[in-house]
């Protein structure tokens, strides 16, 4: 009834505009901009809701022959509205990012997403709900995590459309090239609502494989999806305990969960408040056939929270393995994410690289990587590797004290242990940076590095490209937008 | 990096919120059995303020103007509770009525004073429930009296009551 569409919106609002929120707000909240510090800009909106450049300003190199498709990157962007700041990073309204290369240049488009929420928001001009780590009181009746849906996390690029994906709700579809948000993904009648989490995993036959968690439930929704996006099956499975789970890996024909011990074990006002972290917990590792989900293997390790998997494979003797950062505790969630928030430096400790192997006999065990200096995050590979054996691994890292985020991007070798490492200098804080192959069925690090980065001096986004087999020797182009963007989370690179 | 987010917390209490109105369905499900429940769907224009009319004390009507609806299709399933029935218990009376239209009025008359909610949701593919998800969330759309609104699940009694004092009353409730 679009006839009654805006007065249905509008009598919300009048009902519940007297609600104010502000009064309900811890006055600690509000932003105080000016004394912010210079790199806090990565955490502050971006100049406009819908930003676009065509033919963004080549300080470096010349972009690759034979270059040619589009990043999408997604993340929080609007972290303050109406005097109210966000208490965590995870929280405000998503901001889709798409960077075209091609015919020698290199387009940006960024534009918030229109979600139910944010359209809510906009209205009252003020957020009216809270969302992962921040407590508003809300003023209208949610539905179900969809009514905080804020699409802010990463992305999947499929057909016509890209998917803005959330963790505690429903995929939200935008137009690939107008970024224009089109509703919510719901994959079949019976799945209305039910979440879609941020990283999806892709197979060699190139279906799409993702879930859904209910800690309330200990529970996760399976889904099988194909390369054209239809569904091809789900699969409600229990008795998997309540630890927060954000991302997973696949060998070729597994699908490996681990629940941390940052478990949801007490009410909270907000979602990250259910949760504790769990020293004597041990991780749960759960593994399923991909042919026989009904197949189903479990594991524990010792305590531990991470939030993002690298590759995953089966060795020859049947045992698995696989990468992950592993987080120090729930520093970084807890603690790390909201500070930031403040323009206060994190003091928690590193994310470090570490292997799991899963045993034919039944036991698993876990080693780091890398050493306990620094942090390493956002781990990639070259997907056409995607749950076979691959040599490397891509990581934002290389923490600095007194500065946020990570300075560098590397490239891990995993069978000689060497690293190569490009650092973008003292002001700079890289983001993750994705693979994509020169040619496909070439060797394995044939390819280029491509991610963006934020120096917080001269308060401009860059986007840059290396060699993935010559990181040291820096970029081979570096593309200057005319302005700062929110810094984000994750991106899927499309071929068109 | 993370998100999600939020709201499983709504969960426990959301799906609380679907066994009571399930309850309240299946309740009004009998009610019409019965030939208690009258259905009646009227187009008329919405006023935009609640008001009480004077009428004979022991009939007092409450008539509740419903607008907002996503889809014109199905029914809207309302129960008139007293605060016994808000916590589960039997409504006082039950309406099922159409969605034909943008606004949808039910009626539910002959009430001695007292306190009183109403609470309802859209069944929008009449199947006489209130559906929800494999994670116990409702797929259907509800909501209470006054507009009342919860923090993670269904308004708070205090928040949907009000009161029936030999004066007829009028609600307008948008979904």
């Amino acid at each position: 009834m679009p006839k009654y569409a805006h007065i249905d919106r509008r009598s919300v609002m009048k009902a519940f505009g007297a609600l104010t929120a502000a009064s309900a707000l811890p006055k600690a909240a509000f932003a105080k901009a000016q004394n912010f510090p210079d790199w806090h800009i990565g955490w502050q909106n971006p100049e406009k809701h819908h930003l676009q450049t065509d033919g963004l300003r080549l300080v470096q190199g010349q972009l690759p022959q034979g270059l040619k498709g589009t990043l999408y990157r997604n993340g929080p962007g609007i972290h303050e509205r109406g005097g109210f700041r966000m208490n965590h990073w995870f929280d405000g309204d998503g901001m889709m990012q798409a960077f075209r290369f091609g015919d020698g240049k290199v387009s940006h488009r960024g534009r918030v997403i229109e979600t139910e929420l944010y359209r809510r928001n906009e209205a009252a001009g003020r957020f009216t709900v809270g969302g992962f780590g921040t407590f508003i009181e809300p003023s209208f009746q949610m539905t179900g995590p969809d009514s905080a849906n804020a699409a802010n996390t990463s992305v999947l690029p499929l057909g016509d459309e890209v998917l803005a994906l959330w963790e505690g709700g429903s995929a939200y579809r935008l137009d690939a090239q107008t970024l224009e948000a089109k509703g919510i993904k719901t994959w079949a009648p019976k799945l209305q609502g039910m979440p879609f989490s941020a990283h999806p995993k892709i197979d060699r036959k190139g279906n799409i494989w993702n879930f859904g968690q209910s800690v309330a439930m200990q529970a996760l929704i399976l889904y099988k999806i194909s390369p054209k996006g239809k569904l091809l099956q789900t699969k409600l499975v229990k008795n998997v305990p309540g630890g927060m789970i954000h991302d997973f890996c696949i060998t070729d024909r597994h699908l490996i969960f681990m629940a941390p011990s940052f478990r949801a074990v007490k009410h909270g006002r907000n979602y990250l408040e259910q949760f504790v972290y769990q020293k004597d917990a041990p991780q749960h590792v759960v593994v399923f056939d991909m042919d026989d989900l009904d197949a189903r293997r479990d594991f524990e390790l010792p305590p531990g929270f991470q939030f993002h998997f690298g590759n995953a494979y089966v060795e020859t003797s049947g045992d698995i393995r696989f990468t992950l950062c592993r987080t120090h505790e729930d520093d970084f969630v807890s603690h790390s994410a909201k500070a930031l928030m403040r323009g206060e430096l994190p003091e928690g400790g590193p994310t470090i690289l570490n292997e799991v192997v899963l045993r034919q006999n039944g036991t698993a065990t876990i080693a780091p990587v890398t050493d306990a200096l620094a942090t390493h995050e956002f781990p990639q590979f070259n997907q056409s590797y995607s749950g076979r054996a691959a040599r490397y691994l891509y990581t934002a890292g290389k923490s600095r004290k007194g500065r946020p985020g990570e300075s560098a991007v590397l490239r891990h070798d995993l069978k000689s242990g060497k690293m190569d490492m490009y650092d973008y200098g003292e002001t700079v804080m890289a983001e993750e940076h994705l693979f994509v192959p020169s040619k496909p069925g070439i060797s394995e690090d044939d390819g280029w590095l491509i991610g963006t980065a934020l120096d917080y001096k001269s308060k401009k986004t860059t986007v840059n490209i290396l060699r993935a087999d010559a990181l040291s020797d820096g970029p081979i182009a570096v593309f200057e937008l005319p302005y700062a963007l929110p810094l984000g989370f994750h991106g899927a690179w499309s071929n068109t | 990096m993370t998100q999600i987010k939020n709201i499983q917390t709504m969960q426990t209490t959301t799906t609380r919120l679907v066994r009571r109105l399930i309850t309240a369905s299946a309740c009004l499900a009998l009610a019409t059995l019965s030939g208690c429940a009258t259905a009646n769907t009227v187009e008329a224009p919405v006023t935009s303020e609640a008001v009480a009319m004077t009428v004979d004390a022991e009939s007092a009507t409450v008539t509740v103007n419903v607008e907002g609806f996503k889809k014109q299709q199905g029914a809207i399933m309302a129960a008139l509770v007293d605060a016994n029935g808000y916590k589960g218990g039997k409504p006082v009376q039950a309406r099922k009525v159409d969605v034909d239209g943008d606004v949808v009025i039910l009626t539910f008359s002959d009430l001695p004073a007292g306190e009183y909610a109403v609470r309802m949701f859209h069944d929008v593919n009449s199947d006489g429930q209130m559906n929800a998800n494999a994670f116990g969330m409702p797929t259907e759309p509800f909501a209470f009296s006054n507009n009342a609104v919860g923090t993670m699940g269904p308004a708070p009694w205090s928040k949907a009551k009000f009161t029936v004092n030999g004066a007829d009353v009028v609600q307008n409730i948008s979904f």
